[in-house]
């Protein structure tokens, strides 16, 4: 209860005197309205009277005087309500202002009545921008996992039975790669999936996750495009035998008819919704953010189609998520993610002391790999500005560097901690719990850890070689000087390390969380483990060591499926065990491949070729570096933009060539 | 005017003023604007004199609950966020917490913090 009251914290939501004047004028009105409604009662039954009485004229005289009081009154009230009720949604746009009038819908219809259904195109959503679109993997993986606001990806029971059946079968959809649409939005771009224990005895989305399971399915019933970006609204029902649909929040929502979902339009105009923000990138959709939201006064019908008015698409929560999109300087094709600095972090364990997020500008991946791999020591960038100025993008952060002998160790409970030396030899902890999230959160104060800062610039996507280190007093006067808000307190991201040694920070790097969680590596800690899923590994070749020319079996080697083959990027790898992991994330091992060479476009060997959807999810190396209880080892990132080019091959232990 | 309107209306403008604020309160973070606040207490006000239902025992909820049939029929589009933050400022993120719920859930979160109702009552209330 006490939270409760928190969150209803409304103290500086009070009616004006204007406003308590204006309801108790209101009540006047209405009483004085009813008292008169009773009076023409009184003048027809004087009506009745003869008309010499003398009574009977005083009081019909009286009652025409009230009358026209009550007329007066009346007409008043009216005005005012409708004045009221005509106000234009947004001052200056009653170009397009619709009254319900107007929609052909009567707000005094109850949900749920036998209403004219209004027929919508309600799925599938037509393409919003160039090539063909497919929302199936958007909507199973909304019907089937959800990305929590701590970054994790939950999964219901058929979703789980789904990822089975896919793993088991590979011309069966996966929801490997719905996960990987959804993961990729994530401020850390990885995998880390869990099973859904407990959801039962939850609420809000993760009931809703129950829900699809139930029977609920969702509907997208909207879309519009801004940018690269789609925004989709999606009302989830629940289909009867007999045509009949509900939603959460509407036992009798429409009818399904001939495929296409009529909903009664009252329904819509008092349904929550979702709105989700996604992209397509390299083909998959990825969802980058999702709000809960009010369809009403945002859906409109017209020619039996549904349409949202732009200025009305959004409302409070969905603007600030247009804020985000708008403020991005990054440009999609310079990376198909992009770092969204986080803006909560968990809170289980967190000191009083923790740095207080806050910091909003996005940095893309690929500039943060950039820096990383143009130094020789760094190990972990930490943004915490980005502006462009004269054409030039400068990118200010924290340079952490590897220092050896600081690896994590465990703290309190399941709590690890590494204490990093910066490069001016500030001490920044970073706090990190495996159980809840394999986002690391910091402590401390980066201002008084942090002494010196370094500028990267940027040109053409390309970070340029160099830096400029300055103390951060500076970086503070130049955050006054575009503007911003100097703060004591700074926040990172995700970081990316490299592979320079990696040994104890095995837990910390993304990949090989992801790693650890793929399918199928037996006997260690995978995603079906993860999700008590109890499917045989795939068939391996065993653990010898094996040329990969050897290897002629089409069932071991399976071919990637995809839409895409590398065509700009050459690896020279040598000395590798590998893991390869096909776009559906069914697994074969190709053990012992010595020496051999990716190239542009080509099918290496034995119609091997290499796909990717972002990652290279394809080579997987342990070449004697095993990562603690990871032996999946560590993994090529491949960067591309969005037209599939590949930027970059991540990995400075290997021989790379674009 | 009779006596008995007299004091009806004696009745209702104590009611008001009693309820005013977290009539109010409530009628906002359902509509979330002020000027949808007003019309629907403005609705409710009225429903509920005609219907005579002031002056019982449960005055207060189904005043509370006339506000929330209200609201939902409100088409007065809801302030944005930036309109929102001037107007309020940004003091408290737990108010953008709240105003991000569904509307029927701020409602059963306003009655049970304000009115004092259980959760169900709450809930019932709130037409959830």
């Amino acid at each position: 209860m006490n939270k409760v009251r928190y969150i209803l914290d409304l103290n500086n939501v009070l009616p004006s005197p204007a406003v308590r004047g204006q309801v108790h004028a209101q009540v006047a009105k209405v009483i004085a309205a009813a008292e008169e409604s009773k009076k023409p009662k009184k003048a027809k039954k004087a009506k009745n009277k003869k008309p010499n009485d003398p009574k009977s004229k005083r009081r019909v005289l009286t009652v025409i005087a009230v009358i026209a009081a009550a007329a007066a009154v009346g007409a008043v009230v009216f005005a005012v309500v409708r004045r009221i009720r005509e106000t234009p949604r947004h001052s200056g746009d009653d170009s397009s202002t619709t009254t319900s009038a107007e929609n052909g819908t009567t707000s005094a219809t109850a949900p749920g009545t036998e209403a004219d259904p209004v027929r919508l195109d309600a799925y599938p959503v037509t393409p919003l921008y160039a090539g063909d679109k497919d929302y199936s993997d958007l909507l199973a993986a909304i019907k089937y996992t959800l990305l929590g606001s701590d970054g994790i990806v939950l999964m219901n029971e058929a979703g789980k039975d789904r990822l089975a059946l896919g793993y088991a079968d590979d011309t069966n959809a996966s929801v490997s790669r719905i996960v990987r649409g959804i993961y990729a939005a994530s401020d850390y771009g990885d995998c880390l999936i869990e099973s859904y224990e407990g959801l039962v005895s939850t609420t809000g989305d993760r009931k809703i996750l129950l829900d699809y399971q139930k029977g609920f399915d969702p509907v997208i019933v909207a879309a519009k495009r801004s940018g690269t970006f789609e925004y989709l609204i999606v009302v989830d029902v629940d289909r009867e035998a007999d045509g009949n649909f509900s939603t959460h929040f509407s036992s009798k929502a429409g009818r399904f008819i001939d495929g296409v979902y009529m909903f009664y339009p009252d329904v819509l105009e008092h349904e929550n919704a979702f709105i989700y923000k996604i992209r397509f990138e390299c083909g998959h959709p990825v969802i980058y953010d999702k709000a809960q939201m009010y369809l009403g006064n945002t859906v409109k019908y017209k020619e039996d189609r549904i349409a949202i008015r732009e200025s009305d698409f959004f409302s409070a929560s969905e603007n600030d998520m247009r804020a985000v999109v708008n403020y991005s300087e990054v440009l999609p094709q310079q990376c198909p993610y992009t770092f969204a600095l986080p803006g909560t972090y968990d809170g289980l364990d967190l000191p009083e002391n923790t740095v207080d997020p806050g910091i909003t500008t996005q940095v893309s991946r690929s500039e943060i790999c950039q820096i990383i791999n143009n130094s020789s020591s760094a190990q972990w960038f930490i943004p915490l500005d980005a502006y462009t100025e004269d054409g030039i993008r400068y990118l200010i952060g924290i340079r952490i560097d590897y220092s050896e002998g600081n690896y994590w160790s465990p703290e309190t409970g399941d709590v690890v901690r590494r204490e990093f030396i910066t490069n001016t030899g500030g001490k920044v902890k970073l706090y990190y719990s495996p159980s809840t999230s394999d986002r690391p959160y910091l402590c401390d104060d980066f201002s008084k850890a942090v002494r010196m800062i370094d500028t990267y610039t940027v040109k053409d996507g390309t970070v340029l070689p160099g830096k400029q280190t300055s103390l951060s007093s500076t970086f503070k006067a130049m955050q006054e000087r575009i503007g911003a808000t100097p703060g004591p307190k700074y926040t990172g991201t995700m970081p990316v390390f490299k592979t320079a040694d990696r040994t104890g920070l095995t837990a910390f790097a993304a990949e090989l969380l992801q790693q650890c969680k793929d399918p199928g590596v037996s006997g260690k800690t995978g995603l079906f483990e993860q999700l008590g899923l109890t499917v045989a590994a795939p068939v391996t070749t065993g653990t010898e060591d094996k040329p990969l020319s050897d290897l002629s079996s089409p069932d071991i080697i399976i071919a990637f499926s995809g839409d895409y083959i590398l065509s700009s990027v050459e690896m020279n790898v040598y000395s590798v065990t590998q893991t390869i992991v096909d776009g559906d994330g069914a697994t074969a091992y190709v053990y012992g491949v010595r020496g051999y060479v990716i190239r542009a476009g080509q099918s290496v060997t034995e119609g091997l070729t290499f796909t990717y959807d972002g990652y290279l999810n394809g080579i997987y190396w342990n070449g004697g570096r095993v990562r603690g209880s990871c032996t999946a080892g560590d993994g090529f990132r491949i960067i591309a933009d969005s037209d599939g080019n590949a930027l970059r091959v991540i990995d400075s232990s290997f021989e790379y060539a674009k | 005017m009779s006596k008995d309107v007299k004091m009806n209306k004696e009745e209702v403008s104590a009611s008001l003023d009693r309820y005013t604020e977290d009539a109010y309160k409530l009628a906002f973070i359902l509509t979330l604007s002020e000027e949808g606040a007003v019309s629907v207490m403005e609705d409710a006000v009225e429903e509920m004199t005609v219907k005579g239902g002031w002056g019982g025992a449960d005055e207060k909820t189904s005043f509370f609950a006339l506000i929330c049939k209200h609201a939902k029929k409100c088409r007065i589009p809801p302030m944005t966020a930036e309109e929102l933050t001037e107007k309020y400022g940004k003091k408290s993120d737990d108010f953008y917490a709240l105003i991000a719920q569904p509307k029927a859930e701020r409602a059963r979160l306003h009655m049970i913090c304000y009115e004092d109702m259980s959760e169900e009552d709450a809930a019932k209330a709130a037409g959830k």
